[in-house]
């Protein structure tokens, strides 16, 4: 063997190794990333449950993309902070004072709270006995903070991640890396354990056929699932994924080709009758396209499309009724080119139109009416070189601020438009993750010198309730903390390892609920 | 940008994909190009040319991490091209003292050659790197994937000289022994 021959093979080593090594190569701006402003993204907190697949190889990938996650949250908390603290600051200077509303603002105002006690993490010596064994995980206690917060603690002996409420725990030994060990919801101070339902499933698309082997797990009524394969060899893939309510069937989509010559076909999976729908069965128009974005309503009887005929043909999206076989063409319907289209819930579809200046305007159309609301018009986006224009939390709100760095906050589905008074967003920073309901923002701000995160202030902005609270965190350095995103839609987690070695031993799972 | 926001451009075919790759990692791919190639024009074609990979691997590629994912395919073509262009001449360059000293790892006392396939070595890496504590693994891989001089080491980490260069000849040491009870030397 020739040292060529290992040299290309260190050059596809796992990413989280990567990844690690070049945070430490940026101390000196060898490797430094410009621009790195994002926090945890929702998308891949969604996909957790794709632990849950097969083989080795397929969990070994997965713990790959937990530790990747987790170092990549750390160097983007570090590099936001000088904003984070910024936009903290500027908060609680403008909501201090009374808000007044504009005459666009309806009744609402922004209120906001500052918890007038701090929380103190738990210290180490009121920690439990620690967890004996691989696996184990246990609830320590809930504490109270002031009236408006608590704190849930949670030890676990595994690697752990969660979504939706629900706790994933798995190994972080060697010879069984990524299995899982076992998924627990949280509820009341009590740990549940879900147990996994296994499907095996083929179906042919095409003349190609698609083996399909997934688990899912139930809690409350909802399905919990997101796994996915992709053979490099064959282009060919799949995923499967809950749908955002409570029906039975879960979301599988075929995959084949790529690039230009990629397309994707949905299909819907009943997991009592074991029942498989095919989506776009009968719809020729649909079926001569190659799709490559699908979006289902929260009931599943609906979808949103996005494709082209091939290469150098224009990009469409589409509407497409599943049980009525309705199709719509979304630029049709709007007499202008639909930059991007999402459901508001199962009745509304926003739409992003986009004219020849690069302005934007918002629609929200009423099914099967078509009738809309204009929700805004001629907007710039935000660009990723500009401190200005519209930018989506991705859910039902949207943020608008102007050339003076004054903020808004648009309600897509009643068009009403709240201005938050007195506050400037700071130059340069995206600084904020939504939760998956996308009607709350969280906030926070790190200490540069700590070790890990160091989470001092917890802030959530709630765009339902039009109020901003903001926490104060002290003893934030008595673990080593490492990653924070939404643990359900109405709490914050925070993982923290005993010590900076993060690869395996106790973790520990501060779950703040904010009112 | 989010880098799911710019991997969802990709995948909805829009050009300005490139422009937002470029923005945010524009730089960080110049330098995996530049620590391999030493040469501007060199390292400038070798960017233009991981986009255009990353184009064509988006859909149906949806990288987890867009970080390692472009420097993934920015250090394989710069390889590439360093191959390319120094052909059977060795010397002078960072890479080639990398090259150079990886022999160490490879050298068989037992002298036979076996031809490994390269997921096998991948895998034995992978595992290799896993058993590291997280400072001798990071080293490491400045060294040997992002190809960054000792110096630049020593800076990184703040470490002498000597401790870098004898943490990264233990280590290569250690991988032989790996490679060769795995039975892959």
């Amino acid at each position: 063997m020739r040292s060529d021959k290992l040299f290309d093979a260190i050059g596809k080593v796992d990413d989280r190794f990567i990844v690690s090594a070049q945070s430490k190569a940026e101390k000196i701006d060898r490797l430094n990333i410009k621009d790195k402003t994002s926090m945890a993204n929702t998308t891949d907190h969604e996909n957790w449950t794709s632990k849950v697949k097969g083989t080795w190889k397929q969990e070994k990938a997965v713990k790959v993309r937990k530790e990747q996650k987790k170092t990549a949250e750390i160097k983007v908390f570090r590099k936001i902070l000088p904003y984070v603290a910024a936009v903290v600051i500027l908060l609680v200077s403008s909501f201090s004072v009374a808000m007044v509303a504009n005459a666009d603002f309806r009744e609402a105002v922004f209120r906001f709270f500052h918890i007038p006690t701090a929380d103190v993490v738990l210290p180490k010596e009121e920690e439990p006995v620690q967890p004996g064994s691989l696996g184990d995980i246990k609830y320590i206690s809930t504490k109270k903070i002031g009236e408006k917060a608590e704190v849930k603690y949670v030890q676990v002996n595994g690697n752990v991640d969660w979504s939706d409420g629900v706790i994933w725990v798995a190994s972080y030994e060697e010879e069984t890396a990524g299995q899982i060990l076992g998924i627990y919801a949280l509820e009341n101070g009590q740990l549940t354990s879900l147990e996994p339902h296994t499907e095996k499933l083929e179906y042919t698309w095409d003349g190609e056929t698609y083996e399909i082997s997934f688990d899912w797990y139930e809690h409350n009524g909802k399905v919990h699932i997101n796994a996915h394969e992709f053979d490099m060899d064959s282009y060919k893939a799949w995923t499967v994924q809950a749908g955002d309510g409570e029906s039975d069937h879960v979301i599988i989509n075929l995959g084949r080709g790529a690039q230009s010559e990629y397309t994707s076909r949905p299909l819907l999976y009943d997991l009592r009758t074991k029942e498989i729908i095919d989506v776009l069965e009968g719809c020729e128009i649909l079926e001569s396209q190659l799709i490559s974005d699908i979006e289902f309503s929260p009931d599943l009887s609906k979808v949103l499309l996005g494709g082209n005929q091939g290469p150098g043909s224009p990009y469409c999206q589409y509407y497409y009724d599943v049980a009525g076989k309705v199709l719509k063409l979304l630029d049709e319907l709007a007499g202008a080119e639909v930059y991007d289209a999402r459901f508001l819930d199962n009745n509304i579809i926003s739409c992003i139109l986009e004219d020849e200046d690069g302005l934007l305007t918002c629609r929200s159309y009423t099914v099967p009416s078509w009738e809309f609301i204009e929700i805004y018009a001629g907007l710039p986006g935000k660009k990723w070189n500009t401190d200005f224009g519209v930018m989506s939390t991705g859910g039902r709100y949207m943020l608008f601020v102007d050339e003076e760095h004054n903020t808004f906050v648009y309600d897509c589905k009643t068009g009403e438009r709240a201005a938050v008074e007195g506050f400037k967003y700071p130059s340069g920073s995206t600084f904020t993750t939504r939760n998956k309901a996308g009607d709350k923002i969280l906030f926070s701000l790190s200490d540069r010198d700590a070790e890990g995160l160091g989470i001092s202030q917890i802030g959530v902005l709630d765009l339902k309730k039009l109020s901003f609270t903001l926490l104060d965190r002290e003893g934030y350095e008595t673990r080593y903390e490492t990653t924070m995103s939404w643990f359900d839609n109405d709490s914050v987690a925070i993982e923290a390892c005993p010590d900076a070695e993060l690869s395996a031993g106790t973790k520990y799972l501060y779950i703040y609920t904010i009112n | 940008m989010e880098d799911s926001q710019i991997v969802e451009l990709y995948w909805k075919r829009l050009e300005n994909a490139i422009s937002e790759t470029t923005a945010k990692y524009g730089k960080y791919c110049y330098r995996i190009a530049h620590n391999i190639l030493t040469n501007t024009e060199d390292a400038e074609e070798t960017v233009n040319d991981t986009y255009f990979n990353a184009w064509n691997a988006m859909p149906p590629h949806r990288p987890d991490v867009l970080s390692a994912f472009l420097g993934k395919i920015t250090r394989r073509i710069s390889i590439d091209k360093w191959r390319r262009r120094t052909a059977e001449k060795r010397g002078g360059s960072e890479t080639a003292l990398v090259l150079d000293e990886l022999e160490d790892c490879i050298a068989s006392g037992q002298n036979v050659e076996r031809e490994v396939e390269e997921h096998e070595l991948v895998e034995a890496v992978n595992a290799f790197l896993s058993g590291l504590s997280a400072d001798v693994r990071d080293v490491f891989v400045c060294r040997y994937f992002f190809v960054l001089s000792i110096n630049e080491i020593c800076e990184s980490f703040d470490y002498s000289q000597s401790k870098t260069k004898s943490m990264l000849s233990r280590t290569r040491k250690n991988l032989q022994a790996y490679l060769e009870k795995e039975g892959l030397l």
